[in-house]
């Protein structure tokens, strides 16, 4: 046993080297829109406004961090360390490094073109920390044709699989959008590539659009990109498919219906079982069993409301803006109901 | 003997003294000489700097002791505005000093444009871009906007797609506002359950309120609203081929005019059409929108030169309705319209200067 446990480390600590970011230096970010972590603990910054993702190296131990988490009056909090208040303060994302279960916190201080962008993070027992950027390991990722004249692109939603960063973006010009797909360590002269991401509605219709958020699940031997698109649908496409200037059609799983905006997903395994989880602004937390998505076939005719996948609306959770897993048994969640912010871990339902 | 007291304060070289160095730096001085010999940990307990509404949390920043002077510098510069309270505790007696950096006086700023700038748009209109004179602020803007049917009095529930990360130009006096496409594409949960946003043959107004502050803080000058009919949908595809185009004499610098036919995206035509000459180069000049833009003219920085010269059009060009070069916003899969989209990501169409 203490000779596997050996050899498992060994595997660790080989595939942290060969991911090892490129070279030592400090990040100016000059936003903070999303986060992601690979499974050794490498934390990707997607910084819409300077069009590239850094991966950082956090360094940080296995379990450094464990049991039950609740920060109330978050935004208060952050806005008395860095001296604004509350209402300057907003959380764009919200990821737990899944080497350590500390919570990553992308901040953004201040509303204006010079506003400030910063990482934070924060412990089990409420303490929140910086998390700095001089003198990191890191490597980074040009979004190429992302900024021309006024064009702009705010990266909506990043994620990690197959050892590939997939990066979602919205213009505020063009609405035909891509998926962008990097293989990580990033090369010398990396470049995320970009897929045309289509949807078909009922068989009929099909329409270049951006994906709003996404997560990856594993269906049968081959791992998929579960994407809720701007118009509301949910969709699944293989990440085998993601090839440089592909075009790729999602398969409609799920209607979401009108009111409603997807804002966050994560997958879990319960009593053996895979479930989607999704923060979904009209519904509440939605709840999403993994064998429909692997079974079902997508919808090609109307049917009528909660066609396609079953799911379940879970009673309780209210005014869920943000949620990542925090360990086998518990998602941590970011709460905002207008007021205050309340950063708390649950029990996955 | 009160008197006697003042004077003995103001007298002991010991006292400590609180003040902030060209609104940057907070400075403690006077402080006893055991401070010498204090840790780092020791200087942050002693001086915590605070907003003065929000005591409970100390700012970040970083602590430093030099020529018996502790200093603190925030991690994020002292905003304008807002009060700040340095707190010095030394051997149990506690000094603070309130301070607010001045907030210059700004102009407040104004809507400057909303494009499409026709007054019919189409039914399924996708996108408006609200141009303002100064930065203004993010994190919030749905709240400040709103689209009245005119019609029958309503408010429009829902109008628009609310993104957490708003779409602004980087310099945050351009935003993007997009119908929720759930509305405008056909067959999908939104539209069969509410129907479309804007409905043909009805009127609306878009309203920009002047609560929405700048990057500053400080309100705009005042409402500012576009009232507009709504025609039918634009279902079509871009289709170069049909537009009109005056190609100028060569020797002058007259413009280079082509009418589109229908107004095309004001944003994504000032960088998606260019003109290049016989060998491929592009030429430099400036682009002006006319006609609600549907008309493009383009002065060159030089002379016309004679021969044939170029338009390229990148195939991702679209009008204010989403649809592209050669395929429209939705592929209708079973009557296809527009031509077959090929694996180029441009067209071109090419003219004469006599």
């Amino acid at each position: 046993m203490r000779f596997l446990s050996a050899l498992m480390l060994t595997v660790a600590v080989a595939a942290c080297a060969v991911a090892a970011p490129a070279k030592k230096g400090s990040l100016e970010l000059k936003s903070v829109t999303a986060l992601a972590f690979n499974s050794e603990g490498v934390l990707f910054i997607g910084d819409s406004t300077a069009a590239k993702v850094y991966a950082v190296e956090t360094h940080e131990k296995t379990d450094a961090s464990k049991g039950a988490l609740k920060v109330e009056k978050l935004n208060e909090q952050i806005g008395g360390m860095l001296g604004v208040p509350a209402a300057q303060v907003a959380i764009a994302d919200v990821k737990v490094n899944p080497a350590s279960g500390t919570v990553y916190l992308a901040v953004r201080r201040g509303s204006g073109p010079s506003a400030a962008a910063v990482i934070l993070t924060v412990a089990r027992n409420g303490k929140i920390s910086e998390f700095g950027l001089k003198d990191v390991m890191f490597s980074v990722v040009d979004l190429p044709n992302a900024t021309d004249k006024n064009r702009a692109e705010a990266i909506t939603s990043l994620g990690f699989a197959n050892g590939k960063l997939i990066i979602a973006g919205l213009a505020n010009e063009e609405f035909a959008s891509t998926l962008r797909i990097i293989p990580f360590p990033f090369g010398d002269k990396a470049a995320a590539a970009g897929v045309k991401i289509f949807h078909g509605a009922h068989g009929k219709y099909e329409t270049q659009a951006p994906v709003r958020t996404f997560t990856t699940y594993k269906i049968g031997d081959a791992e998929h990109v579960v994407a809720a698109y701007t118009c509301t649908p949910l969709v699944k496409f293989p990440v085998g498919e993601l090839q440089s200037g592909n075009k790729v059609t999602g398969t409609t799983i799920a209607e979401l219906g009108n009111r409603n905006r997807p804002l966050d997903m994560i997958v879990y395994k319960k009593d053996g079982k895979d479930f989607v989880l999704m923060a979904n602004s009209a519904r509440g937390i939605m709840k999403i069993s993994g064998d429909s998505l692997a079974t079902n076939e997508g919808i090609t005719t109307r049917i009528a409301d909660k066609a396609g996948v079953k799911y379940e609306t879970i009673e309780g959770w209210k005014d869920v803006v943000q949620l990542d897993k925090l360990d086998d048994t518990h998602a941590v969640i970011l709460i905002d109901d207008k007021k205050t912010m309340t950063l708390t871990s649950v029990e996955l339902p | 003997m009160f008197l006697m007291l003042l004077v003995a304060l103001a007298a002991d070289p010991k006292a400590p003294e609180l003040r902030v160095a060209d609104g940057k730096v907070v400075e403690a001085t006077g402080l006893p000489e055991s401070f010498k010999h204090k840790t780092l940990d020791d200087w942050v307990a002693a001086l915590r700097v605070v907003l003065a509404d929000n005591p409970g949390t100390a700012l970040l920043g970083t602590h430093s002791l030099a020529d018996g002077t502790l200093k603190f510098e925030p991690r994020f510069p002292f905003a304008p505005g807002l009060k700040y309270r340095a707190i010095l505790t030394v051997e149990g007696r506690e000094t603070t000093h309130d301070f607010t950096l001045a907030k210059p006086k700004a102009e407040p700023g104004r809507v400057t444009a909303i494009f499409p700038s026709g007054d019919t748009l189409a039914e399924n209109t996708l996108r408006f871009y609200i141009h303002f004179s100064k930065p203004m602020a993010r994190g919030d803007i749905y709240k400040h906007i709103t689209l009245r049917n005119d019609t029958d009095g309503k408010l429009v529930e829902l109008p628009f797609l609310e993104l957490e990360e708003e779409l602004w130009t980087r310099d945050q006096m351009r935003v993007t506002l997009l119908i929720d496409p759930g509305r405008i594409k056909r067959e999908v949960k939104p539209r069969i359950d509410l129907g479309p946003t804007l409905e043909e043959g009805k009127s609306f107004t878009l309203t920009v309120a002047k609560t929405w502050t700048d990057g500053d803080g400080t309100p705009l000058a005042a409402d500012f609203r576009k009232t507009f009919k709504v025609g039918k949908s634009d279902r079509e595809a871009i289709d170069p081929d049909r537009w009109t185009l005056a190609a100028p004499k060569a020797g002058g610098r007259d413009p280079l005019k082509i009418g589109f036919g229908k107004p095309l995206d004001a944003g994504l035509v000032q960088r998606l059409i260019t003109v290049e000459d016989a060998a491929g180069k592009s030429i430099e000049g400036t682009i002006t929108l006319a006609r609600n833009e549907a008309e493009w003219s383009f002065i060159p920085k030089q002379a016309w030169p004679a021969g044939k010269l170029t338009l390229r059009i990148m195939k991702h060009l679209e009008d204010p309705s989403g649809n592209r070069v050669g395929e429209p916003f939705e592929v209708d899969l079973l009557e296809p319209v527009g031509k077959p989209v090929d694996a180029a990501t441009s067209v071109t169409r090419s003219f004469v200067v006599k």
